[in-house]
């Protein structure tokens, strides 16, 4: 912060000598963060002059600093109005305001400032700040351009200028000022005769080729690198460059021999291997074998090389390479081999060829004690497996059968394994993911716990059992084991929330999701939300920083990254869960769904019921309590720490507004809430096709149709054959058809549009239900488009589904994708009613007929507690220790059954 | 044959081949017990040996340090070896209280790693006068195991294991004083080879009965 400048100001606004100089301690204490010594300068200034409006806003914003908000704002509003035209209080307002993420209004106010005072340079290195953080590169290539103008001298100056021309796309401009800068250091006296330039301007060059590059300017590019090859601290990075430039320019064999060292340098990098098959243009099956034989051979403790290798051969040649692949492994004891080969298994024709070579392994393993088979005089002599290579085969075939849905054999082989080798942590995990995938998430998560004690050092197994017990809806129980590896005296949860631990928090949500605590959910995909929110507010910190310290090309990396930071799948996932949610509560207002979740009284007597909700109440008022008296000690813990720490470093983070669950369940507008999510989820993942889905729903039920065309045609253009494409698409017919739009213009541009989606006849619109027919015939043995069209049979038919459900509850192996998944959201949605009410019995023999086909699956099953077969659970050590889970207790389970729309009967 | 539990009753044949065949290298080494790991002990005892052991007993191993070990093959855990001094009888003995291998990974050198490292502990320890465990009387392949290793039969604990049958066990003790251990000087490499030309295949496990 720079003084004022006293002449400019009017008469009553300018201090005498000692309070002048008292302002200035005061601008020290505050950026020394002093705050108190600050403030009672501030006091002893306004004890004379109590209108000095700089020293007003100085007060706000030290006030601000200690976290006192209103008051502080109140201050800098004074100070403005005493003193407007000082670019002290505009500064101050637009720091204030930059320090509550305003950073539009932020901007404002050091325009304001600017104009007070034109050249300052504090202001317009601040402002440049922002402008960069709010993507205005026009207004930072004009604050850039002016900071130059001001000191011409410095590095950052020039660097900062060429940027916001190259982030504008202009690289012929920044291109020049980075090599115009260049130059002047060439005239630098050397440090060292060997060592000229320091690592900063190696960074310099590099960006600088960098931009070359980006411009296109490959040959420029090729020359610049050469010359300055020596200036240039980070090896790895020039080779990459160059090879790269080689290969655009077209001198393959120079290329080559930078990807040959390159390879000689790092011989699991697998990029290398193909850009150096792209470098020899190698096309042939064979002559690809031969080069991968000669690179295996010069590395044969290389691992890149053999897996690319699986992945092109086929056949006879394959069968020899899997084997003696899989073998080592075998030997070696890898417990990642399935992982690492298991992008051959979407090559069907190399699924039977591994099948057949585990077979032989696993008979010659047991006949003879070798993978090979042997005859008699071998037999004697040869050397026999030890038992882990046994081991690692059953390992693998467990997950080898997992994987081919046959979970009766991996079971199988899992278990011998496990009677085997009993300490090996590895198997009881691989044991649980089969029961998950079976469907039984109780008894898996059961057995992930049994893994985890036995090594309870290890986390990665105690995120997977967290993992588990999440996915067993145990969320208590799920914190509980979090809590071994978070800090000790904080609670798990607020732990892992501050370390943006979001594989857990989604976790969370989709568990109290299936829990229909819809509340809690959105909670925790708002807390998602708010992460990323965070990681766009980070980056702020690195604009000053990384032109200081030369960064150039991780920075602009950087902010590519930060421009689609929203697309990463964590934000994807917590987004989709919030609209789904948000749909739901539009549809089912949370009143109406406490009457659904009394349905679980239903089957009670009164008297019992009255008891039942007591029971309920009283949980909840205790868990109120509890949640209290937590808070209450947070509280006074923080304000113990608070009491010990010293003056200085009395800043205070902005502290969040906390988010309340009931306030998000019962949303008045769940809609347009909905956007808050939709519109990134459009914006940055726009190939999936679920992101088109949703918006359909949310603009359907907004009665958008414009937006819903937009939705239909993108997700036509992903996947035609989407069986939800269909639903949709007769949704929007049946909408336009019985609420016909008034607008001409839309109207006929809506018919236009529909042609390209076949559901026309000449100029007509094709009949709904002869719509569905066809796309029914067209898709007769998939179970998801039955499905949908089952979906379309109750809209057309809404007072009589017996034919819907009828039609959709038909099980029969020859559907194609007759799977647990499936099966498990048409139930789901069935309780749900997105069919209409159903009988009971008819949901019951749909129910029955999946537990037929997934006996362990915990939905199916009539009570998934009871149904606990202990026998499969973990040995319990009565002697030894308390017995393992199961836990139950803590959380209640969702068996849809009590919670459907029945109709009784 | 005694007590071995067959997984391969029904091929019996390749089995005795196998037996006679040498088994391609493992890596086998020990490692301490901690409080991360001990239910992998609790596992392995379960599956070696018929009497179980209660919390107590191994909440007193946590703290046993080079008496209590974990005996790895390939990096998995497949073996233990629990001891602790006895001061009874105005004497300072080692009691090893259990010694065994998981039924799949017998014969590949991991008792005897157990049992060296024991010596090597009571040689550390310097006034230990003698080693001494109970072995259940129809256990064969343990005593001969023993006997290798300079053990011998002192008397018979009759009724030692409540639960078992036979309910008797032998008591096995291996002198540690100068002249014994001269005597011994040269029997385990001896006991070695003699292990790999006739070697045991029913379990080396040492039974203890604390309850």
């Amino acid at each position: 912060m720079s003084s004022t400048n006293q002449s400019t100001q009017p008469a009553s606004q300018q201090l005498p000598t000692r309070e002048n100089s008292q302002f200035k301690k005061l601008v020290r204490f505050y950026e020394q963060k002093q705050y108190k010594k600050g403030l009672s300068c501030t006091k002893e200034i306004l004890k004379k002059f109590p209108n000095h409006g700089e020293t007003l806003a100085m007060k706000g914003l030290i006030l601000n600093s200690m976290g006192r908000k209103e008051e502080s704002l109140e201050n800098i509003r004074n100070g403005i109005k005493n003193n407007f035209t000082s670019h002290v209080v505009w500064h101050v307002y637009g720091l204030w305001q930059r320090s509550e993420r305003k950073y539009d209004e932020a901007i404002k106010a050091y325009k304001r400032a600017l104009q007070c005072e034109k050249d300052s340079l504090t202001i317009l290195r601040d402002l440049s700040l922002l402008q960069i953080q709010m993507r205005d590169l026009d207004g930072y290539k004009e604050t850039r351009h002016q900071l130059f103008n001001l000191k011409p001298g410095q590095r950052q100056s020039w660097v900062g200028f060429a940027m916001s021309y190259h982030l504008l796309g202009d690289y012929d401009m920044a291109q020049s000022v980075l090599e115009e800068f260049r130059k002047t250091q060439q005239d630098r006296p050397a440090l060292s005769p060997d060592k000229p330039f320091d690592i900063e301007h190696s960074e310099y060059l590099l960006y600088q080729n960098f931009v070359l590059r980006e411009s296109g300017q490959y040959e420029d590019a090729l020359r610049h690198i050469q010359v300055h090859e020596k200036d240039i601290y980070n090896k790895l990075t020039i080779a990459e460059i160059k090879y790269d430039l080689y290969m655009r320019l077209g001198t393959n064999d120079r290329a080559e021999t930078i990807l040959r060292d390159l390879i000689e340098r790092n011989t699991e990098n697998k990029k290398y291997y193909h850009m150096l098959e792209k470098c020899l243009q190698v096309t042939d099956i064979n002559d690809k074998t031969k080069l991968y034989e000669n690179l295996i051979e010069k590395y044969p403790r290389a691992d890149a090389p053999k897996q690319i290798t699986l992945h092109f051969l086929t056949g006879e040649s394959f069968a020899k390479a899997i084997g003696s692949y899989l073998q080592k492994g075998f030997q070696k004891g890898v417990p990642s081999l399935f992982q690492s080969v298991k992008s051959l298994y979407a090559t069907s024709e190399k699924v039977p060829i591994i099948d057949a070579l585990l077979r032989t392994y696993l008979s010659n393993l047991t006949k003879y004690g070798t993978f090979e088979t042997l005859s008699d005089t071998e037999n004697l002599t040869a050397e026999v497996e030890p038992a882990t290579s046994l081991l690692w085969l059953q390992y693998y075939l467990a997950q080898h059968y997992d994987y081919l849905g046959e979970i009766n054999k991996a079971f199988q082989y899992i278990n011998q394994a496990i009677c085997d080798t009993p300490t090996l942590v590895e198997l009881y995990m691989f044991k649980a993911k089969i029961f998950k995938h079976a469907g039984d998430y109780q008894t898996a998560a059961s057995w992930m716990d049994e893994a985890q004690s036995m090594d309870t050092a290890d986390r990665f197994v105690n995120c997977k059992c967290t993992k588990y017990f999440l996915r067993a809806n145990q969320i208590n129980t799920a914190l509980e084991i979090a809590g071994k590896f978070t800090r000790e005296n904080s609670s798990p949860a607020d732990y892992l929330r501050e370390m943006q631990c979001m594989w857990f928090e989604l976790g969370m949500a989709r568990a109290y999701r299936r829990l229909k605590r819809y509340g809690e959910a959105l909670k925790k995909c708002h807390e998602i939300d708010r992460h990323f929110q965070e990681f766009m507010d980070d980056q702020f910190d690195f604009h000053s920083y990384c032109l200081r310290k030369m960064v150039l090309c991780a920075y602009v990396d950087m902010l590519n990254l930060e421009d689609h930071i929203k697309g990463h799948r964590f934000f994807r996932q917590a987004a989709e869960i919030a609209v789904e949610i948000y749909i739901r509560l539009y549809d089912h207002p949370v009143s109406e769904q406490d009457d659904d979740t009394n349905n679980t009284l239903a089957n009670m007597s009164a008297a019992e019921a009255k008891k039942h909700k007591n029971k309920l109440r009283k949980q909840q008022l205790r868990e109120q309590q509890e949640k209290q008296k937590l808070m209450e000690a947070e509280r006074r813990k923080k304000e113990f720490q608070r009491s010990r720490n010293k003056e200085d470093a009395e800043e205070e983070k902005v502290k969040e507004e906390e988010i309340v669950a009931e306030k998000l369940e019962h949303c008045e507008k769940p809609l347009e809430e909905a956007m808050r999510f939709l519109q990134p989820l459009e914006d940055f993942s726009g190939n999936f096709i679920q992101t088109h889905y949703l918006g359909f729903e949310v603009y359907y039920r907004r009665k958008k149709h414009l937006l819903m065309l937009r939705c239909l045609k993108r997700m036509k253009k992903i996947d035609a054959n989407n069986a939800k494409l269909h639903s949709c698409l007769m949704k929007f017919l049946k909408l336009v058809e019985t609420e016909p739009i008034a607008d001409e213009r839309i109207r006929t541009l809506i018919e236009d549009e529909l042609k390209t989606f076949g559901v026309k006849q000449g100029d007509s619109t094709k009949n709904i239900e002869e719509l569905n027919e066809e796309f029914i015939k067209n898709h007769s043995n998939s179970l998801s488009h039955r499905a949908e069209a089952a979906k379309i049979m109750f809209l057309i038919n809404p007072t009589n589904n017996v034919k819907a459900i009828e039609f959709l509850t038909t099980l029969d192996s020859n559907f194609s994708d007759q799977n647990l998944k499936i099966c498990t959201s048409i139930y789901e949605d069935i309780q749900a009613g997105d069919y209409g009410l159903i009988e009971s019995s008819t949901l019951e023999k749909y129910r029955l007929e999946c537990n037929r086909h997934w006996p362990q699956a915990n939905l199916f099953q009539v009570n998934p507690t009871s149904t606990f077969d202990q026998s499969l659970l973990p040995p319990s050590y009565a002697s030894l220790s308390n017995p393992p889970p199961p836990y139950s207790s803590c959380d209640s389970q969702t068996n849809g059954n009590a919670t459907v729309l029945l109709k009784q009967n | 044959m005694t007590n071995t539990i067959d997984m391969n009753s029904n091929n019996n044949e390749s089995k005795e081949n196998r037996a006679k065949r040498k088994v391609k290298r493992v890596t086998i080494e020990l490692g301490d017990i901690t409080q991360h790991n001990l239910k992998q002990l609790k596992v392995l005892n379960r599956d070696v040996f018929p009497v179980a052991y209660n919390e107590k007993f191994y909440k007193d191993l946590l703290g046993a340090g080079e008496l209590c070990k974990l005996a790895y093959c390939n990096d998995i855990v497949v073996g233990a070896v629990c001891c602790r001094i006895d001061l009874s009888e105005n004497r300072r003995r080692l009691y090893i209280m259990t010694l065994g291998v998981l039924a799949k990974y017998r014969e590949l050198g991991l008792g005897t790693l157990m049992l060296e490292h024991v010596f090597k502990v009571c040689e550390r320890e310097g006034n230990i006068d003698s080693i001494y465990l109970h072995v259940q009387i129809n256990n064969e392949t343990a005593l001969s195991f023993y006997k290798k290793f300079g053990f011998q039969i002192i008397s018979t604990a009759v009724e030692y294991y409540r639960r078992l049958d036979p309910s008797d066990a032998y008591l096995l003790e291996r002198s540690l004083k100068k002249t014994a251990l001269n005597e011994q000087a040269t029997s385990p490499t001896t006991v070695a080879q003699q292990s790999s030309k006739k070697a045991p295949s029913v379990p080396l496990s040492t039974i203890t009965d604390v309850d």
